[in-house]
């Protein structure tokens, strides 16, 4: 589906990195190596929260073989880490937080020594008592984790519309209901490496390994060094998956070597194995979301009141930022009069939480997509009928206050589309006619009497929806601008690099199509420079799905600079008078009223005998955001992007097991670039919330994790997701190159919620907790709730 | 902890064995590897005494699948693959071969044996009810002679074979059936793909006029080690097959899990479920 606008944008094209990867030449942190390099293994306690009263390595560092033995005593600068607040220790030194903090770093050149050691180190502690219930974290007398606080509130987001009150009086139905959802680990195929190798210049380090923000991680490793920040070269190796996973953890991991590094001299690399991996990386936020709505019996929604509680763990991380786009989004892409939202991060000693793909918004549309469709049933409304109603139209007033009207409003699209394409009117009436009260027991008998023996068929069908409005990159989190480099070379080869970096997404493949687009080449024609933090400028994270919208801007400004300066010369050079465009496409250049022609090598090779300057830098900052934190009124984002889901179940009644037949996905993500790369983000997104869905939890007992591996914590394999129906409804943006802007995190986040409105359609009974594991369908309680 | 392991190839059954009894104490087999490297990597403290790693995953005469004397004589070193793609298997014994397509992923099927499978002795290793529906026996090899015992003799407690340590597993020996036995296996793991049973069973059965003449059943991942039930297969014969015959069987089951497992934080779950996928199985069957 080539659109003849363009002569790139819009295609399928496998991505620039895709060769390497599938002949296994990719190089990921740990495939390379360093003359001398030094491994190392890190030392936890087991205790949950305690007070370090002495760390002694003194035998430790006896054991032969053994270079360095490295605590919070060596760090040179600052001791504490924190995008957003500064609390988490690189190495602890006055007290444990979480079973997952690191005391000591052994630096050997073999294991058996290495492991000596770390037995050997001793460590003295208070044992404090710990708190794990995050919906109790601001009750009086529970422990303070971070006691300089006073308080276990990390942050608190209030949103405040309309009259509340009123809306509830003006409401002929009021429904009340409890959601909660898991912590969830990224599950990235490659464990965390980072590698730091010491300079031949004074207190310089290159840094090599799987980072995800080489920016965000330069800033850390600076500080703690406390070297300036052009001392710290951040290089990213291949990126084995990240999901939003490598953020933090890779940072600390980062400093920690590099200190180390500095002490022995010696390049020096921290590898996870898998279990540390899980252990020490920060996962999704769990959330115990409270909603009550109020609807009159035309089934218009009047009020919403919504009271959110989101565990963050031992450390504040991004919970600041995740919670603040879940207040943005908590009604859904729905108008409500009068909202009154509250969401709040907390302390406690569970595993940290953070960025993960998603980023606060799985959790809600789960908690709102589940209401909307229990809300219309209990109206005798379908779910449709009841979405179109209340659901977001161009110019719509969302609950921060904005107006919807600077982008096209497309919920009504996407949802049409998906619609038409899974026959959901249909079957959804067909499935809910088939339902039978379910014959399990639910008073707990273990031995069931004849009438709760199903005979017929125990396989269930349902057919669920979910639909979202997502707003696009940061937001009023903070500055959001970025950069992209081009150089063409005199035989038209063109060198790109940005200041996003490649997360194993395809943004390499995305620039370039947006380069070549402009350029008129072919993107294999491009080599998309290695991520090195002294070659470009900071451009922020790669997170919020804003690669494409803010990246490819800034790409498709520096090709659109060297393009004017070819035009420009060649206009001169042809005689074709300022107002003269000309064309560039198939690595030709040509204007068509004259028949003047050029290939792009030779005009390349004209430019550089003429000391025209083919290198440019593309700069993007996106257009300005709002909010008010009192009140939480304000434009929050630029610009949204839509999606609704369709999910097609088969519940197996007698075990409780489902398998996800069919998911229909349509996305509005503007202009489609790379059609391949869009198309494997709803591939992935898709199965991730799949897993979300049904079956992924990371179980926590005593702020311990207890599936540190992938034999216990389960992801969807290829035989776990049945087809995966992906579509695009295309507007392009105003903003974003050739109007793309975001896809990444809507494809995950409708999926659970559509899985659990399909399960509802299936057996004619709702649930309200993530995952809808076996448990959780047979018993009411998921095996987290169980064990517990 | 790199040191700590001599490995040992062998290519001959002879050879191994004799090995095995200077090393008794020491030395422990690995076929495909697919459960010992994990206790290796674990560093479980069973294998603390252990120096020697013995392998015998590519010894020709474990590897075969032959017919003799009416007896299937299945090699101990067979992939699961192998079993899954054997003609022989297909033909005699269909509710191995269900059980062992379950196994796992590709990857582990290409590698990991049906002996291994039976000497690790995981209370939810699924090829092993089928084998005892088929009343198997198994020989087991050692220096000093041969010993012929029926399978469930030495499924002694989980993780725990009355193999002893000098010891090979080297046949299985399967009498070849009759062909009009009905007969299922069922697996339900958490997910689909590479997935630990939560519950297997294996069903044959044999009815005339709705009668029943013989039944079998094995369950895996429901007992403390995979388990035929004899006492309510006898009290089945010649009994009208009902679904309030199917019923009670399913409840019976139910109850003699419970009385020998006890309540645990799995038995909510499990029990109901047992019973209903049970009696949707037999009521399938007949
Ligand atoms: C990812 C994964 C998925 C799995 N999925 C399943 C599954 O779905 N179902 C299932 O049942 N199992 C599963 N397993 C477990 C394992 O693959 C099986 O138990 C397999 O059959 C073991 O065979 P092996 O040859 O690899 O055994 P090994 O690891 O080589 O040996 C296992 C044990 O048996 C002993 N042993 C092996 N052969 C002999 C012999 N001939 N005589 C005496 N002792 C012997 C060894 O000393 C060792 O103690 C899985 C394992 C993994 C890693």
């Amino acid at each position: 589906m080539k659109n003849d606008k363009f002569n790139v944008v819009g295609k399928e094209l496998p991505r620039t990195d895709a060769y390497e990867k599938v002949t296994g030449r990719a190089q990921y942190a740990a495939d390379t190596s360093f003359p001398d390099l030094c491994i190392t293994s890190q030392k936890y306690v087991s205790l949950a929260h305690g007070i370090i009263k002495k760390i002694d390595i003194s035998e430790a560092e006896k054991v032969t073989g053994i270079k360095a033995i490295i605590t919070a005593k060596d760090i040179p600068g600052k001791q504490l880490s924190g995008v957003i607040k500064c609390d988490q220790p690189v190495f602890s030194f006055d007290k444990i937080y979480c079973p997952a903090d690191v005391i000591a770093l052994v630096v050997g050149t073999e294991k058996d020594s290495i492991r000596k050691a770390l037995s050997l180190i001793k460590i003295e502690t208070e044992e404090l008592p710990i708190l794990t219930e995050y919906t109790k974290a601001l009750q009086k007398d529970v422990p303070l984790i971070h006691p300089e606080n006073k308080s276990n509130l990390i942050n608190h987001y209030p949103l405040r519309k309309g009259d509340i009150e009123k809306g509830f009086r003006e409401s002929d139905l009021i429904i009340e209901r409890t959601f909660t959802t898991p912590a969830v680990e990224h599950a990235y195929i490659e464990p965390e490496c980072i590698t730091a190798v010491p300079d031949f210049r004074r207190d310089v380090y290159k840094i090599f390994g799987s980072v995800q923000n080489p920016f965000t991680c330069r800033r850390l490793v600076a500080t703690v060094m406390d070297v300036p920040l052009t001392n710290i070269h951040i290089i990213q190796n291949e990126l084995g998956g990240s999901f939003g996973g490598k953020d933090d953890t890779m940072d600390i991991l980062a400093a920690r070597a590099c200190v180390a590094c500095k002490k022995v001299g010696k390049p020096v690399r921290i590898r996870l194995t898998r279990e540390e991996s899980i252990v020490e990386s920060y996962k999704r936020h769990p959330y115990t979301m409270h909603y009550k709505v109020g609807v009159s019996h035309k089934g218009i929604l009047k009020a919403m009141k919504i009271d959110i509680s989101a565990d963050g763990g031992a450390y504040a991380s991004m919970s600041p930022f995740v919670t603040w786009r879940s207040v943005v989004q908590a009604t859904g892409p729905y108008e409500v009069e009068n909202v009154c939202t509250d969401v709040r991060a907390v302390y406690t000693n569970n595993p940290y939480t953070g960025a993960f793909r998603g980023f606060g918004s799985p959790q809600i549309i789960f908690a709102q997509e589940s209401l909307m469709d229990e809300i219309a049933e209990k109206l005798n409304m379908s779910p449709i009928e009841f979405r179109r109603l209340n659901g977001y139209k161009q110019n719509s007033q969302t609950a921060s206050g904005q107006i919807l009207s600077s982008h096209i409003v497309s919920l009504n699209q996407v949802m049409e589309k998906a619609i038409r394409e899974s026959d959901f009117n249909k079957k959804y009436s067909i499935y809910k006619s088939e339902v039978y009260p379910t014959q399990i027991p639910t008073k707990g008998e273990l031995i069931l009497s004849d009438e709760h023996f199903t005979s017929g068929s125990i396989i269930k069908n349902g057919i669920g929806l979910a639909c979202s409005f997502r707003g696009c990159s940061l937001g009023a989190e903070g500055v959001d601008a970025t950069s992209a480099l081009i150089s063409v070379q005199k035989d038209g080869s063109v060198y790109l690099i940005s200041g996003l970096a490649e997360n194993g997404q395809g943004l390499r493949m995305t620039f370039s199509m947006v380069a070549a687009e402009v350029l008129g080449i072919s993107p294999n024609g491009i080599y998309y420079l290695e991520q090195d933090t002294s070659r470009i400028a900071d451009g922020g994270p790669t997170v919020a799905s804003r690669s494409t919208l803010v990246g490819g801007e800034a790409v498709k400004a520096a090709a659109d600079i060297v393009r004017e300066r070819i035009e420009k010369m060649l206009i001169s050079e042809w005689d074709l008078g300022e107002e003269a465009t000309l064309n560039f496409a198939d690595h030709t250049i040509y204007h068509d009223e004259t028949g003047h022609k050029i290939t792009f090598m030779e005009a390349c090779n004209k430019a550089y005998m003429n000391g025209v300057n083919l290198n440019a830098y593309g700069w993007f900052k996106a257009p300005d955001v709002d909010w008010n934190e009192e009140v939480g009124q304000g434009p929050a984002y630029f610009t949204y992007v839509y999606g609704c889901q369709i999910a097609e179940v088969e519940v197996n009644t007698g075990s409780g097991k489902i398998f996800v037949k069919t998911i229909t996905a349509v996305h509005d993500a503007g202009r489609i670039i790379n059609r391949l790369g869009a198309l494997g983000q709803i591939y992935g997104g898709v199965s991730q919330g799949a897993g979300y869905g049904i079956m992924e939890e990371v179980i926590v007992k005593n702020a311990e994790i207890k599936n540190v591996n992938f034999d216990e914590y389960l992801i969807p394999t290829s035989v776990d997701i049945g087809e995966i129906k992906a579509f695009f409804v295309e507007n392009p943006d105003t903003f974003g190159p050739f109007g793309g802007k975001s896809l990444g995190e809507p494809t995950l986040e409708l999926t659970a919620a559509a899985i659990n409105n399909a399960v509802a359609n299936a057996l004619g009974k709702r649930f309200y907790h993530l995952p809808l594991d076996l448990e959780q369908l047979i018993t009411g309680k998921t095996l987290h709730q169980i064990k517990r | 902890m790199n040191n700590k392991y001599t490995f040992h190839k062998f290519i001959e059954l002879k050879p191994a064995l004799e090995f095995m009894n200077q090393n008794s104490e020491t030395s422990r087999i690995i076929a495909g590897g697919t459960d010992i490297l994990i206790e290796i990597r674990k560093e479980d403290k069973n294998l603390n005494p252990i120096n020697h790693i013995i392998d015998i995953h590519d010894i020709p005469t474990l590897r075969k699948i032959k017919i003799e004397n009416n007896f299937c004589i299945l090699g101990a070193c067979c992939t699961h693959s192998e079993i899954s793609t054997s003609k022989i298997i297909g033909e005699y014994f269909p509710v191995l071969k269900m059980a062992v397509d379950k196994i796992g992923s590709p990857q582990i099927r290409n590698v990991a044996t049906i002996g291994g499978n039976i000497c690790n002795l995981a209370a939810c290793a699924d090829s092993i009810a089928p084998l005892l529906v088929y009343d198997v026996n198994v020989r087991l090899c050692s220096t000093t002679g041969d010993r012929i015992v029926p399978l469930e003799k030495i499924l002694l407690k989980p993780y725990i074979t009355d193999v002893q340590p000098d010891e090979i597993l080297a046949e299985i020996l399967l009498p070849l059936p009759e062909k009009n036995w009905k007969y299922c296996f069922y697996k339900l793991g958490r997910r689909s793909g590479v997935s630990i049973s939560r519950l297997s069973y294996a069903i044959m059965l044999r009815s005339e006029n709705n009668t029943i003449q013989e039944v079998r059943f094995a369950f895996g991942a429901l007992f403390s080690v995979p388990k035929r039930l004899y006492t309510l297969e006898k009290e089945l014969v010649h009994q009208t097959i009902s679904n309030i015959l199917w019923k009670d069987v399913s409840r019976k089951v139910a109850s003699k899990i419970l009385d020998e497992t006890g309540v645990r934080w799995s038995t909510s779950y499990k029990i109901p479920v047992i019973q209903q996928l049970l009696y949707k199985s037999l009521m399938d069957l007949t």
